[in-house]
């Protein structure tokens, strides 16, 4: 599992926020799949992100600095936004889709602990 | 009139676009200028609300306090992301159905591609007299 920082959720629209690591990569290419997205390999999110730079080799995702990959099926636009530090996962719906979009994420991410 | 008045529109830079049917992507350097075109855009797509940026003095400071930000703005043809980065801007302009026709006219009315041919054009004029 790896941590959510925050989320901002409506109707039609969830924006995710995580750390910026390989294994949210890897979290969001399954959420994505999770969301109908995986049967096409332009929508491979991992892929499209470590194919292009010389077969991923040496590559660090914290090179990678605003960055914008995005794609989307006949329920859902989705963007992920490789900033300076965070990875911003939105996905953009023009049907209320909130539940089958919270149930796609928290299968691969839950929330950091609030520490006293 | 109205040539006059679109031929002093200044035009902001895009840096690299990407198109598709439903999904329309628009790189840009990150200046208020742009913040400034961006609203512009929205308007003409339809009654968009301005991005949510103070006015005024402070949104020099805001800007650059905008790392890693995205905002939606949205009506019932469009949905539209405004990511903030940290040297770059990024709009994205999702659609229920193919707009893409509608979205370039609006954008192209504030926005010119980065001129890569002139620039090498100007450099292979000056070879052409460094010959001579």
């Amino acid at each position: 599992m790896v941590k959510l920082r925050s989320t901002d959720k409506g109707k039609f629209r969830c924006e995710f926020n995580f750390e910026k690591s390989d294994e949210v990569i890897d979290a969001i290419t399954s959420i994505v799949g999770r969301l109908g997205m995986n049967e096409s390999p332009e929508n491979n999110l991992r892929d499209l992100i470590y194919d292009e730079r010389s077969s991923g080799l040496g590559f660090k995702i914290e090179e990678a600095v605003d960055e914008i990959y995005g794609m989307n099926n006949k329920d859902y636009f989705v963007n992920i936004f490789l900033g300076n530090e965070k990875i911003i996962l939105v996905v953009n719906s023009f049907t209320d889709k909130q539940k089958e979009i919270s149930e796609a994420v928290f299968e691969f991410a839950d929330f950091e602990e609030v520490r006293k | 009139m109205n040539k006059k008045k679109k031929d002093i529109i200044k035009k902001v830079r895009l840096r690299s676009l990407s198109k598709k049917n439903l999904r329309c992507e628009f790189v840009f350097g990150k200046s208020l200028e742009v913040v400034d075109v961006i609203d512009k855009i929205l308007s003409r797509l339809g009654d968009l609300e301005e991005l949510d940026l103070a006015n005024g003095e402070s949104r020099k400071v805001k800007i650059n306090e905008w790392v890693d930000v995205v905002c939606n703005i949205k009506n019932d043809d469009y949905s539209v992301d405004v990511f903030f980065g940290k040297s770059k801007i990024v709009l994205v302009i999702n659609s229920r159905r193919d707009k893409q026709r509608e979205i370039s006219e609006a954008v192209f009315e504030f926005v010119e591609l980065e001129d890569i041919t002139s620039k090498n054009l100007s450099k292979l004029n000056w070879m052409k007299f460094w010959r001579k």
